[in-house]
């Protein structure tokens, strides 16, 4: 029995707490921070005397870090906060016991409210000692955090990166807090060889060579990006980066790439919508002859990068600006007005990125003009299968559609895109015929499977292809959202039906199965003199089967889909020739009551 | 002046005089400080004492866990060295369950750079470490499992936090 269950008392451990508020500097607050990155600049080193000192040097950070491509042209989208802790000493510690250590620094320790301190091993690795009391604060004073930069009161260079970056006040030190950033905001990879265990495909790095297909394929034609290898053999020669020595992510002496600046913001529009605002809200139906303006708020990158398109009943208007304003009369009923707001940024050249990130508003509009004749769609695009409703508006009688149904509205589930169109046939009145397009996209070629049949104990593993995002569901409310999944020490109770629906690149799902077999066991012997042996091993032509268990015992071979292959009765001792197949194979033993399942490979 | 909440070192203490097993504790969200009922969004923060040998000889101990107020957002640094502490929250309810990465607080690798602007990673080795977490708190949640990762070993669960 598991000791857990007797340890389940309503024990709360509490957490340490911060008494004392500190001071806490807008440097800089564009605006709400759920819209907003936000980054929080500590200090340590710098006295209650020298927090004027610190202010400058968060102030001058936040500045560098602002005036850097492309953060630049996005510094609306980011807010700056400095915390004010001070520390007992000024400075920071330095053990001068590496190799490297700088021969004209003091050594040193020094009583500080983070307890930086220089390396011991690698002088230049400057890290924040006390990491609880650095989290402890962030918990108190700004949990909703994005990004932290602790400074360190000192003028030799150093620095560190993870969690949090870290750098001295060194003039060539603040870029490692913008290459350390790189890594966590544009999930970018280093671009100078770091070794085999950090090949991995990301934004900037690859092992596709071709240029067709590389990753960044569109910059390809912009100097000095390229397919350049990491290094001349080994593994390093098998991966690929954007840049041979200009950018950031290799050397802390350059800017961003274009191939890293183009992740960063595609990372940036991803968390930070550029519509701030929008008027007037989109619960119910506008009645235009009361309010016949729409505004928006938005959040301007500059130079003014966004594509604003103001669009009724999907006819584009003339109107690329944040407010519009509509004549009532000239507004049909029941339309609807839909903004689209696109950075057309050239720091971007990803194909999908209008697909991406286009926001969109849309506003359902009531009026006294006659109704148009049209058809409205509930989506423009459709996955193959996936139903649409296409509803006539504007006609007085019972539309007919190019289906052969006749209604106001219909239901269609198109294999393939399709144009599908409805007739207005009002006696006395002219015909009239609206036409809509839906694009049906195909389903992902998915695939679901797993590595059993299990006995109780093992380990369950599921894997799924054919997405780009998985989301499983099975047995004990079992969810996930990985493409692989091992579920250690399997219980019979977690065996049945695991269906996982895949989702590709346009947002398609597909939902496939895959049954997971587990088989209990039912009775393990403790004696040890009527264990079961099952030998050899990878077994090639035969097993030999030996219980220590008297009476009649049976045996029994299934392969992976659960067919029995063979069946033996004996007692005590018994060989089995063998004449199947390479594989997996399960046995099952049984004894009077007593069961024995396992795996049995054959060669 | 920063202090630890005397109940830290009572519950600690109390786990130990109750014989919880090394590797495993109950945390009752609700009476953690800053919970405020009336926010809609939770982030809870863990900081976990790590000491051993990663590759699941590891002593875990929680040492404070807080909740903040607000929603996160999803804003992860990549880890990619080997050697790793994998975090994964499980829920009673059909939210779904998203595995985090995070440094091994006792061997990972660190960027170091000179004034020239050259880097290379160099591997830290410690005998202790803060691991510390930050995540969304989403209805549902009852426990939340830690498993070391290592070329050698494979993933190794070293610490199971169950919650009220």
């Amino acid at each position: 029995m598991k000791r857990i269950l007797t340890t389940l008392y309503a024990i709360c451990i509490t957490a340490a707490s911060f008494g004392q508020q500190y001071q806490v500097d807008t440097l800089y607050k564009t605006g709400p921070l759920d819209n907003r990155i936000n980054v929080v600049i500590l200090g340590d080193g710098f006295t209650e005397g020298q927090m004027p000192k610190f202010a400058a040097e968060a102030k001058k950070f936040a500045d560098f870090f602002l005036a850097y491509n492309p953060y630049k042209r996005y510094r609306n989208y980011f807010n700056f906060f400095a915390i004010r802790t001070p520390s007992k000493e000024s400075g920071v510690t330095n053990p001068g016991d590496a190799p490297d250590a700088y021969k004209d620094q003091p050594v040193g320790n020094k009583d500080t409210f983070f307890g930086t301190s220089f390396g011991h091993q690698i002088h230049r690795l400057v890290e924040v000692t006390k990491l609880d009391v650095l989290y402890g604060l962030m918990t108190t004073q700004f949990p909703t955090y994005d990004l932290v930069v602790v400074l360190a009161n000192t003028d030799y260079y150093g620095g560190s990166g993870g969690q949090i970056a870290v750098h001295t006040l060194h003039k060539d030190a603040n870029t490692i807090g913008v290459h350390e950033i790189g890594h966590t905001f544009g999930h970018l990879s280093d671009e100078y060889w770091a070794g085999s265990s950090y090949g991995m495909e990301a934004a900037n790095m690859t092992t596709n060579s071709d240029p067709t297909t590389v990753r960044w394929k569109n910059w390809l034609n912009n100097p000095p990006i390229g397919i350049y290898k990491h290094g001349s053999d080994g593994d390093a020669a098998k991966w690929h980066k954007p840049a041979n020595g200009t950018c950031l992510m290799e050397y802390l002496n350059q800017e961003f790439c274009a191939v890293c600046s183009e992740a960063t913001v595609e990372r940036l529009l991803e968390l930070v919508n550029p519509i701030e605002k929008f008027e007037p809200e989109t619960g119910g139906r506008v009645d235009v002859a009361h309010n016949n303006t729409f505004k928006l708020k938005l959040l301007n990158p500059d130079p003014y990068t966004l594509q604003v398109q103001w669009r009724l009943n999907g006819r584009l208007l003339p109107f690329s600006g944040e407010e519009v304003i509509l004549k009532s009369n000239e507004v049909p009923d029941s339309a609807s007005l839909t903004v689209s707001v696109f950075d057309s940024t050239k720091d971007s050249r990803r194909n999908e990125a209008r697909a991406n990130r286009t926001r969109e508003i849309t506003w359902s509009l009531k009026s006294s003009a006659p109704v148009e004749f049209r058809i409205a769609s509930s989506a423009d695009s459709v996955c193959a299968g996936g139903e649409v409703v296409l509803t006539a508006f504007g006609c007085p009688v019972v539309p007919s559609w190019s289906t052969g149904e006749n209604g106001k509205s219909i239901t269609v589930k198109p294999g393939q895109t399709a144009t599908y169109s409805a007739t207005c046939d009002l006696q006395g009145s002219p015909t009239r015929k609206a036409e809509a397009i839906v694009k049906a996209m195909p389903l992902p070629n998915a695939t679901a499977t797993n590595g059993g049949p299990y006995t109780e104990g093992q380990a369950i593993e599921l894997t799924a292809t054919g997405g780009v995002t998985y989301l499983w569901r099975g047995p004990m409310f079992f969810a996930s959202a990985r493409a692989h999944v091992i579920l250690n020490d399997a219980k019979p109770e977690q065996a049945g039906l695991y269906e996982v629906e895949v989702t590709d690149v346009n947002g398609c799902s597909k939902t496939v199965q895959t049954e997971v077999k587990v088989d209990p066991i039912l009775s393990v012997p403790n004696d040890p003199t009527v264990l079961l042996t099952v030998s050899p091993n990878p077994a090639r032509d035969y097993i030999s089967v030996e219980t220590g268990l008297g009476g009649k015992s049976n045996i029994k071979l299934y392969d992976q889909a659960g067919r029995e292959m063979l069946s033996r009765i004996f007692e005590k001792h018994t060989e089995i020739k063998l004449n199947v197949a390479a594989g997996m194979y399960l046995y099952r033993f049984t004894n009077g009551g007593r069961e024995v399942s396992g795996k049995i490979a054959v060669q | 002046m920063l202090r630890l909440f005397p109940s830290v070192a009572i519950a600690l203490a109390g786990l130990l005089m109750l014989g919880c097993r090394s590797g495993r504790s109950v945390l009752t969200v609700s009476e953690l400080p800053n919970y405020d009922t009336r926010s809609p969004d939770h982030i809870l923060f863990l900081n976990f004492r790590i000491t051993g040998k990663p590759g699941g000889n590891e002593r875990v101990e929680l040492a404070s866990a807080n909740v903040g107020n607000g929603k996160m957002k999803d804003l992860h640094r990549p880890v990619h060295f080997p050697t790793h502490i994998k975090a994964i929250p499980l829920y009673n309810t059909s939210t779904v369950e998203r595995e985090m990465l995070f440094e091994h607080p006792l061997y990972h690798s660190a960027e170091v750079s000179d004034p020239s602007g050259h880097m290379r990673r160099e591997e830290i080795r410690a005998n202790e470490g803060t691991l510390f977490i930050r995540m969304p708190m989403y209805p549902g949640l009852n426990r939340l499992e830690l498993f070391s990762v290592t070329p050698e070993s494979g993933s190794v669960k070293i610490y199971t936090l169950s919650f009220n």
